[in-house]
């Protein structure tokens, strides 16, 4: 009788671990090879120097509603993004959902450029954080956090496919 | 970057636009205007709210001048001139304008604020007091949005019918205080502190006086209070029925002049007016509560056109616009101030739309006046880059904005690092700026030879990764035969106040 609880027990136990670990798998999938290049274009201007990232995107984060905030979002524009093509405009209006719905997902370090060292170490001095890259028609939206800086950077398709710079909105920040 | 400093000319799409938006606030204005006044309210000097009221007339804006703006919150203003409309001016003005018409040099405009969620243009009426002659602006170089970096004066706002909202009073282009009157019930002795907004109230009896016989009685009814705020920067103003009064006799009030007083309006229709909230005026907010520093940072402003000279500098290869963001230094709205920044000499950041600059009170302790002009002069340049970031009314100067935005895709993981290479530029603006502040107000009088001041320029333009290296940018502007390590110790020098320092110690 007691043979058998235990032997219960164990399975239990043996069965939480395996399908919570595989669920937690499918939490934290893999970005895909499209959000690895919109990242990694967000660098294509940027020096050699090795950046630190952590090796997991970040879920919704409050700060990163500043953006619809009166303060930053005005009717021609936000920071350094000009509403110039109205696109723009209405994809900054579809974000504000699809910022809440953030998932938790891995880097691979193998698709990534050199440049870029991924840690696991998030208290790292220099390490970045960054969200999933989120696609809205032609435009991409990636937010970046260190220990400094909360920013949002916007990225565009161009014809041949290749992501490109389209600007930046710096949200919270210290200078000195 | 020589090229791209030439100003270009404003779109005429958007001038189209904005003529049509305005065309849309003309419409709605002659549409509404004969609702447009407060519920039971009269159109007395006095009532019995004791709020000061002027006396009514119509308005006939000028809707050929105007200037267009947003409020930091977001929503539209149009601020038409009322040139030509009766201007109102306090009577102390008559003392500071001996022999002249103080209504030729007020400036009187009605500002018509978009409301956020209803298609209508509230208006309030901004009255533009200068304290003397030599501070009358025209028109064109005045608004609530944009108030000269260099101009003293009062502003004060009233509702569409003439019922005082709110007073700003502005010294050399710093905010010095807000001002609004109450009526007061309870306790008459509670001053109001925060760490921001420091506010005190007076109050004086209002009552009316009785003559006859050669003999006056003054009876007292009520206390009215009138309640002052510095450092409230940031603050939204909304208007409060019984706001207004200054508790005197329709003789005594301070602010019922008028070149040409109308008939009083009769009373109208139960109006839809609603007086919009309104933000503080864009200027700059002096919390510093350091001596030293604040003294330093008032020549600093008070000189921002004398910062600019070039004399006895001649050979200095200074190109167009390299100065203009030092002589616009003042024209934008900041707050600066002490207290603490986790080791660093400074910090600048955006607070609430407002960039604010906090100065470390233990390097304030130990710097030097030099170390600590140089130190402002860097976060105001930070505080005026924020500026052309955010703030979308500046966008026909793109050429601030195209550097920073050059330098914004080059640094991605940092605005710090953006701004620092942006600065770079700017190294010898900063350097010219210094020379002169220490030739007008510093201990040594501009006689460092001007390659010192060059090189306290690079302060602060460092590497993030490793603060004792310069930042590629500005490694170029390194003058030949001088080299970091010498930069870096004059710098240090000056931060500590060592015996090594030229400058003279702040405290």
């Amino acid at each position: 009788m007691v043979k058998s609880a235990i032997k219960i027990g164990l399975f239990s136990i043996l069965f939480f671990v395996f399908f919570v670990q595989k669920g937690n798998a499918q939490i934290t999938s893999e970005l895909s090879n499209e959000q690895h290049q919109i990242f990694t274009s967000i660098f294509n201007k940027s020096g050699d120097s090795p950046t630190c990232v952590y090796f997991q995107t970040f879920k919704y984060e409050s700060w990163m509603t500043l953006i619809w905030d009166k303060e930053f979002l005005k009717e021609d524009g936000i920071a350094f993004c000009v509403f110039d093509n109205p696109e723009l405009k209405e994809a900054f209006k579809v974000l504000r959902d699809r910022v809440k719905i953030l998932q938790i997902k891995t880097l691979n370090k193998s698709i990534l450029d050199t440049k870029f060292k991924l840690t696991r170490n998030s208290k790292k001095k220099r390490v970045l954080f960054v969200s999933e890259p989120v696609i809205i028609g032609e435009y991409a939206f990636q937010f970046l956090k260190s220990k400094t800086d909360k920013s949002l950077r916007v990225q565009k398709k161009d014809k041949e496919g290749n992501w490109n710079y389209e600007c930046g909105v710096p949200l919270l920040f210290e200078l000195h | 970057m020589i090229t791209s400093c030439i100003q270009e000319p404003e779109s005429p799409k958007i001038e189209v636009s904005e003529n049509s938006q305005l065309m849309k606030v003309r419409e709605w204005f002659e549409e509404n205007k004969t609702n447009l006044r407060l519920p039971e309210r009269g159109s007395n000097f006095r009532t019995d709210a004791q709020e000061l009221i002027l006396p009514f007339f119509e308005k006939e804006p000028d809707w050929d001048n105007f200037h267009h703006y947003y409020f930091p919150d977001g929503r539209e203003v149009f601020e038409v001139s009322l040139e030509n409309a009766t201007k109102y001016f306090p009577k102390s003005m008559l003392d500071s304008f001996p022999n002249q018409n103080p209504a030729n040099f007020v400036i009187q405009n009605i500002m018509f604020i978009k409301h956020e969620t209803e298609n209508r243009f509230d208006p309030v009426i901004a009255r533009y007091f200068p304290e003397n002659e030599s501070q009358g602006k025209l028109f064109e170089s005045i608004s609530y949005n944009r108030l000269p970096y260099d101009w003293s004066g009062k502003l004060e706002i009233f509702t569409y019918d003439e019922h005082f909202f709110v007073g700003f009073e502005i010294k050399e282009g710093i905010f010095e205080r807000s001002y609004t009157y109450q009526e007061v019930n309870g306790d008459k002795k509670i001053n109001h502190y925060n760490k921001d907004v420091r506010c005190t109230t007076i109050y004086f009896p209002v009552g009316y006086q009785v003559c006859g016989g050669g003999q006056c009685h003054t009876t007292i009814e009520r206390m009215v209070g009138s309640t002052s705020c510095s450092g409230s920067s940031g603050s939204n103003f909304v208007y409060n029925q019984g706001s207004g009064s200054d508790g005197g006799s329709p003789s005594s009030t301070d602010a019922g002049g008028c070149s040409t007083c109308p008939i009083p309006a009769p009373t109208r229709d139960l109006p839809e007016y609603d007086p919009p909230t309104i933000p503080s005026p864009k200027t700059i907010i002096d919390n510093l509560t350091n001596e030293c520093a604040r003294n330093i940072f008032k020549e600093l402003s008070k000189g921002s056109r004398n910062l600019t000279d070039l004399t006895g500098l001649g050979g200095l290869d200074i190109f167009p616009g390299m100065l203009d963001l030092f002589e616009q230094s003042g024209k934008f709205d900041y707050r600066i101030q002490n207290g603490i920044t986790g080791g660093a000499n400074a910090i600048t950041n955006r607070i609430n739309g407002i960039n604010v600059i906090t100065l470390s009170n233990d390097y304030l302790q130990s710097a030097t006046s030099l170390s600590i002009a140089r130190t402002i002069i860097h976060e105001t340049v930070h505080a005026y880059l924020l500026e052309h970031t955010y703030d979308m009314n500046l966008r026909s100067n793109y050429s601030t904005f195209d550097l920073i935005e050059k330098y914004n895709e080059k640094y991605p993981k940092s605005i710090g690092d953006t701004h620092h290479a942006a600065m770079s530029h700017f190294i010898l603006g900063m350097a010219v700026s210094l020379y002169n502040w220490d030739k007008r107000f510093g201990y040594t009088g501009g006689n460092l030879g001007f390659d010192y001041y060059y090189k306290m320029a690079f302060g602060g333009l460092v590497r993030k990764d490793n603060p004792t290296l310069p930042i590629d940018e500005a490694k170029q502007f390194i003058s030949s035969g001088s080299g970091w390590t010498q930069i870096d110790r004059i710098l240090q020098n000056e931060a500590k106040g060592t015996n090594q320092a030229n400058g003279e110690k702040c405290n």
